[in-house]
């Protein structure tokens, strides 16, 4: 018997290419939004967006029954969350006014009250950051925030109330 | 909404709008290169397909299948080819040799043999910088290409005479095709469009051809019967995207997915729908279930399981085996009986060596026939 199995759950490694390959063109960009909002720096969310997606051809077929997307997504946070801890290490040895800051044109597109927001949100802890990216931005269920952050649904609802307040606080104190 | 909850809205849209939606990555060329593979990368541009709905005069009948052979000794080295695959960092991507009785091909770096064995080489997928194509790989090692370039999924005809394939001419996805090549000349003796963009074709049998899609977590089946130039779709419901097909019956296996059950379904097709003949569900699979059927349709495998299923009677055999199955790639019957099955234990990220077992369905007993080194794996081929 001949036995193929389809894209996204599972499919055999010889066509993992064509798999992998439409992935990447019907992802790429909402990954690296992703990314963007969690880390704030497009070049290093496209790295960690390149990244992932070369981890995911190595890996395929995934073990997992689902989850080609829901594997992404996850890549991308912990890889997102690990550059920021390498980041805020380098940072102890780095001069202020020498650390990676926005551009001007960023700036320009934001505005100042989104840049309020932009501020009071790169304060938080990284994991709070993500539950509020995945809540607000892609508007998943918490069940599935916590899937995809390896975290209990309790832990991913009280992230992201506790984060709204803190958020809430900021944004008064930067007004 | 609060306030708060509004201008976090906003700042993530308007910050993520600075990625525009028709934004292109790098393309995953350069990173698999550097890691040794060289496949062709992304499926981007557009382009327009060329038509040509050429006559289908497909074989499904198998007259010249060969005779069976004579079952193999319980311990005696595979009867189907494998390939065995050194240095795995990437699966499928180390130097690799096939092995075939007598038979040994050290296989080119550009060269995947996907089986099964074509008159007197073996069924291949060549890829060359962004083209791919298919061929015979012969003894020699040199293959034979055949058909357009872009072309991937080849399955035989269950008499070996055709070959049928995806060619996906357009790198955005759109106007994929499928071809039916003469294996012997590399005619097309058929190309029409597939039913749905990046359609698979997965797999041959006396029923027709079959072809699958996957969009979106939408999964649908289609068939395409000998002697007519439509796909006809074929509802199933909770498909999960695994199937497979037995050359030589009109029988498929399938699985669905629901409720936290994953079912094993042998069917035919009878008046263009699936006429399930057996169903077999387990319940707290976590994994993956890939079908495996014996290529007269009677006996089908719940590798996560560890069971052979009778399709006519339903009497479960559980298969002695010390580890779990491996279970992509698939095992692979050798006769009606004898299985060949390859099993990895997976603890902690750490993998124990492959090792390849010969099981009889019929008893369940297993035998060891190899292990592997620790970096090294073994793909099982149809014969």
């Amino acid at each position: 018997m001949v036995s193929i199995s389809g894209p996204r759950r599972a499919l055999a490694r010889d066509q993992a290419q064509t798999v992998v390959s439409a992935l990447y063109e019907q992802h790429w960009a909402g990954l690296v939004r992703l990314a963007v909002l969690v880390m704030d720096d497009r070049q290093a969310a496209e790295d960690v967006v390149q990244e992932a997606f070369a981890n995911l051809y190595r890996n395929w077929p995934l073990r997992e029954s689902d989850a080609a997307l829901g594997y992404l997504r996850t890549a991308v946070l912990n890889r997102s969350r690990s550059v920021l801890r390498r980041r805020r290490i380098a940072r102890l040895y780095i001069p202020p006014h020498e650390a990676p800051n926005a551009s001007a044109e960023s700036d320009a597109v934001l505005g100042d009250e989104r840049l309020q927001v932009q501020r009071a949100l790169q304060a938080l802890p990284t994991r709070t950051r993500q539950v509020l990216v995945l809540r607000y931005y892609l508007d998943l269920p918490f069940a599935e925030i916590a899937q995809l952050l390896g975290i209990g649904e309790s832990s991913a609802r009280s992230s992201a109330t506790r984060g709204l307040a803190t958020l809430t606080d900021r944004l008064k104190e930067l007004r | 909404m609060n306030d708060t909850e509004s201008r976090l809205r906003d700042y993530l849209d308007t910050k993520a709008a600075s990625v525009p939606p028709t934004a292109h990555g790098p393309g995953l060329d350069a990173e698999l290169t550097r890691r040794r593979a060289a496949w062709p990368a992304v499926l981007a541009a557009a382009a327009v397909a060329v038509v040509l709905a050429l006559t289908i005069t497909f074989i499904t009948s198998d007259p010249d299948k060969p005779a069976p052979a004579a079952s193999p000794a319980a311990d005696g080295p595979p009867q189907v080819p494998y390939v065995v695959t050194e240095d795995t960092d990437i699966p499928n991507m180390g130097p690799s040799t096939l092995y075939d009785g007598t038979r040994t091909v050290r296989l080119p770096e550009d060269v995947r043999v996907t089986g099964p064995r074509m008159g007197d080489g073996w069924l291949a997928w060549t890829r060359t910088g962004r083209n791919f194509r298919v061929g015979i790989l012969g003894a020699s090692g040199k293959v034979r290409q055949l058909g357009p370039s872009r072309a991937d999924m080849p399955v035989a005809s269950p008499d070996r005479k055709q070959i049928a394939i995806a060619h996906r001419p357009n790198r955005n996805e759109t106007g994929d095709r499928l071809v039916v090549l003469d294996a012997g000349t590399g005619a097309e003796d058929l190309n029409i469009a597939m039913p749905r963009k990046l359609s698979l074709v997965t797999g041959w049998n006396r029923a027709g051809i079959w072809v699958m899609s996957d969009i979106s977590g939408k999964v649908e089946l289609f068939v395409l019967r000998a002697g007519e130039q439509t796909f006809r779709p074929v509802a199933v419901g909770g498909l999960t995207a695994s199937f497979a097909t037995s050359p030589q019956s009109d029988t498929v296996v399938y699985t669905t997915s629901s409720a936290g059950k994953k079912c094993l379904h042998a069917a035919e097709l009878r008046n263009g729908k699936l006429d399930v003949l057996r169903t077999h569900c387990e319940q707290g699979v976590e994994r993956a279930v890939y079908p495996v059927g014996s290529r007269d349709g009677r006996t089908m495998v719940f590798s996560e399981r560890k069971l052979a299923i009778d399709v006519a009677s339903g009497k479960t055999t559980q298969l002695r085996l010390p580890e779990p199955i491996e279970s992509y790639p698939t095992p692979v019957f050798e006769d009606e009986t004898k299985l060949l099955v390859v099993t990895q234990q997976w603890d902690s990220k750490k993998k124990s060596p492959q090792r390849l077992y010969r099981c009889d369905v019929t008893t369940g007993d297993c035998k060891l026939l190899r292990t592997e080194k620790d970096d090294t794996q073994i793909k099982l081929l149809q014969p």
